[in-house]
């Protein structure tokens, strides 16, 4: 038998006045039934009268800029007086700048890249939505496979947390191809974390996090297709499609598919200039909220074949064939206990399955790996100026690797409690502490704590400051297959430790939202101190890569920023970064030199342009990369010079939207700027001089492309 | 001289552009986008200005082709609680 409630609904006439501070009474204040599309507005008195269905639950929901929004319960009162509070700088508007937002109140520093940012250029996949921003280095590991590798602070991926929806992703195998793995088409916005981060998140971000937003069904277009294709005939299609069922349940579907119509060789170096790419990728999720329950969970399938190498007419071509499956599975939990002290309870479960065979050259790789995760989170306000969050973690990593050189087959397992301090004395300071206890069986228990601060002394300033300890199990070949692009000697010294440092950094940031030029500017330095590091070695001998650990010897990287941005006039908007990086390592027999293959300097400027009703943008990007060392080569028969000079890319794009259609044409690397000689002895492969890991460049030259999207809102 | 006078004077119509504000009940930046996508399309307007804080819809639109009342029911059919704003 189902015993099921009938909420019994009457049409009231509601009135009431509205008062402000000093009670002053607020003209324009909206006021309606909560979940009812009726409203009023008050007049010039304050005052309101509004006629609507409601129920014993009902509550009447009053709102005007500068205040925070009450919500009453009605009951049976039909005559109210409501005083609204002034607006505290916990909900001061975050202003969005063409879709890039500093976050200016949060106490961790965020950067948050909204879809008007990404849809600025080209943008296949994750991995090219850092083309505009000067934060994160996106470039690829080697010139054969087409695997690319992020940057943060100077340091490469591995020390960067990425995360889709606080789930972490993209280690162990899935790292060095994961930034392809997220068609741009599902990305909603990214969140750009500097320093180690939330210690709610895990212990693992050294440099930072990168948290991906896909698209939810809640709040998705009914449907959205788009096509692309390049110069270099790179061709992709996706597909969303959301439905809800009611205001409580919706669901999502996206398939995606991209492959290559022909694959050339253009500097003439016989090998593919890019690889052979086809992959499917299909997603599926789903929404639910019931009273005090909220749910989500989703699956997603990615097949990948990726072929390069010598073109078919080589004699004994060298061959580089990746074939993937992966499966994810995630689940999240959340209950709201009580929404006035923000007390809830949240559980994200994920699992992945990941499946590779590869070849490079003639040594086969295959590796799977086995993810399983669980957070579960309690939060509360403890007090007006407190909130806690703290809760239990744990992790399963099963690794199974076959490959001739070294076998890693470790089966971690971790398990961790952590506790975080939200500390806010005033509206314009806040700390947050944080601490974790986690036992890993292939280490030991360890303590990573994390101190967040920020003070705001006015409304457009904000300072913070932060000290932060991370640390993280490598895998060598799984997160550097481009080791294997190479017929230097690996020599593996000794057993490799988990990597650990301490992360220190200051930033502050100005906005002057009161201006009509909308300045801005923010400036940031960071340093990464090193205690435990897998040092991957090039620079000891030419015809060698040496693994060894840090043990005990210096290792940081030395990071400062300046950002500024301003709006000529209404539609166009200049940003222009600065930023200087020192990544130094114990290369060359111990001493401490520059990485090579990492710039000192960058800058990175952009002009954008949007008409008054947004249907025509125009944007331009300059990125000018500093010049930098290679890994010392042979004295006595040099293959490639010492160092590498500066190079700047330019790339451009026009974009016309019309009510469901959205076309970009842009062009990449307008300067046809090309990384000469990408691989040592090219045309001798199985020469012990053959090496495709000594990337500091694009490899494609200049590419045009063209975008169409078609999309349905939900009405 | 007649002739000119009418062809400046009917130019001088063409050109002039209208403007209206309204307070609409826009709960979340969801209203603010469909507002945004349904008025941006509407044939007729020229400029537009949606603010969720202020409930306020700015339109600037040419009168021959559009009118302030038109506008004012398209808000409305959309949905939303609409006033004109004096």
């Amino acid at each position: 038998m189902t015993l099921s409630v009938v909420l019994v609904m009457w049409l009231a006439t509601l009135k009431g006045v509205v008062f402000g501070e000093s009670n002053d009474p607020i003209p324009d204040a909206y006021v309606s039934v909560l979940g009812s599309k009726k409203g009023a507005f008050t007049d010039s008195e304050g005052k309101f009268l509004l006629e609507d269905e409601i129920s014993s639950n009902s509550k009447l929901v009053v709102e005007f800029a500068g205040y925070n929004s009450d919500t009453i319960k009605i009951g049976n009162q039909i005559d109210f007086q409501i005083n609204l509070k002034p607006i505290s700088l916990e909900t001061v508007t975050i202003q969005a700048k063409n879709g890039l937002t500093n976050m200016r109140t949060t106490t961790l520093q965020v950067q948050s890249i909204g879809a008007g940012e990404l849809f600025r250029a080209a943008c296949c996949n994750l991995s090219e939505s850092f083309q505009t921003n000067a934060s994160v280095d996106v470039s690829y590991s080697d010139a054969a496979t087409g695997a690319k590798q992020i940057r943060l602070l100077g340091l490469s991926n591995q020390y960067v947390q990425m995360t889709v929806e606080k789930i972490p992703v993209f280690h162990g195998l899935a790292m060095p191809y994961g930034l392809n793995y997220i068609p741009s088409a599902l990305i909603s916005s990214i969140q750009i974390s500097k320093g180690s981060g939330s210690v709610v998140d895990g212990y693992d971000a050294m440099s930072g996090q990168i948290n991906i937003e896909l698209k939810k069904p809640q709040n998705s277009d009914r449907l959205n297709v788009s096509a692309f294709i390049d110069s270099k005939s790179m061709y992709q299609a996706d597909a969303l499609f959301s439905h809800r069922f009611s205001d409580s349940t919706s669901t999502l579907l996206f398939a995606h598919y991209s492959d290559n119509l022909k694959c050339g060789d253009e500097n003439g170096d016989s090998f593919m200039d890019m690889p052979d790419t086809k992959q499917v990728n299909i997603y599926n999720r789903w929404f639910a909220s019931r009273g005090i329950l909220r749910q989500q969970a989703g699956v997603k399938y990615i097949g990948e074949r990726r072929k390069s190498g010598q073109m078919e007419d080589m004699l004994n071509p060298y061959k580089v064939s990746i074939n993937t499956n992966r499966f994810e599975a995630f689940a999240k939990e959340g209950f709201i206990i009580n929404p006035e002290k923000h007390r809830s309870v949240g559980i994200i479960l994920s699992a992945s399955y990941h499946d590779m065979e590869s070849n490079y050259g003639l040594i086969p790789y295959d590796a799977n790996e086995l993810n399983t995760y669980l957070n579960a989170i309690y939060q509360s306000d403890l007090n007006k100026k407190l909130e806690l969050k703290c809760g239990l973690n744990g992790v399963i990593d099963n690794f199974d690797e076959k490959l001739n050189l070294a076998n890693d087959n470790t089966n971690e397992r971790s398990v961790g409690l952590f506790s975080e301090f939200t500390y806010k004395p005033t509206k314009r300071i806040s700390a947050i502490l944080g601490l974790r206890e986690d036992y890993i069986n292939t280490d030991s228990w360890f303590t990573t704590p994390r101190l967040h601060l920020m003070y705001s002394p006015t409304e457009e300033i904000q300072v913070r400051g932060a000290i932060s300890y991370g640390s993280r199990t490598p895998h060598l070949y799984a997160e550097n297959p481009s080791l294997l692009i190479t017929n230097r000697d690996i020599i593996i010294t000794e057993d490799i430790k988990r990597e650990k440092s301490w992360n220190y950094g200051v930033s502050a940031q100005w906005t002057n939202d009161d201006s009509k030029f909308e300045p801005s500017i923010s400036a940031e330095w960071y340093y990464t101190d090193f205690k435990e590091q897998m040092l991957i070695d090039y620079n000891a001998d030419p015809h060698m890569i040496i693994i060894s650990n840090l043990d005990g010897r210096r290792s940081f990287s030395n990071t400062a920023q300046l950002e500024a941005s301003i709006k000529l006039f209404r539609g166009f908007t200049l940003t222009g970064a600065y930023r200087h990086t020192t990544v130094k390592q114990p290369l060359d027999n111990g001493k401490l030199v520059q990485k090579p293959l990492t710039g000192r300097n960058k800058v990175v400027a952009t002009a954008g342009y949007e008409t008054k009703l947004k249907k025509w943008q125009f944007d331009f990007t300059a990125q000018c990369n500093g010049k930098g060392n290679m890994p010392k080569p042979d004295e006595e028969n040099p293959l490639w010079e010492k160092t590498y000079k500066a190079f700047t890319l330019f790339n451009a794009q026009v974009a016309r939207h019309f009510r469901y259609l959205d076309i970009f044409v842009g062009c990449e690397n307008i300067g046809n700027f090309k990384q000469k000689n990408p691989i040592i002895s090219a045309k001798e492969p199985w020469s012990e001089n053959f090496d495709g890991t000594m990337i500091y460049g694009p490899i494609e030259g200049r590419k045009f492309y063209a975008t169409v999207k078609y999309k349905i809102d939900y009405k | 001289m007649i002739g000119v006078m009418a062809s400046a004077k009917e130019k001088e119509k063409v050109a002039k552009k209208d403007t209206a504000e309204f307070k609409v009940g826009m709960h979340c930046q969801g209203c603010v986008n469909r507002i945004t996508n349904e008025l941006t399309y509407t044939t007729g307007v020229t400029d537009l200005k949606v603010s969720l804080d202020d409930k306020t819809v700015w339109v600037e639109f040419k009168p021959q082709k559009i009118s302030a009342d038109s506008l004012f029911s398209k808000l409305k059919s959309m949905g939303y609680t609409v006033e004109k704003k004096q």
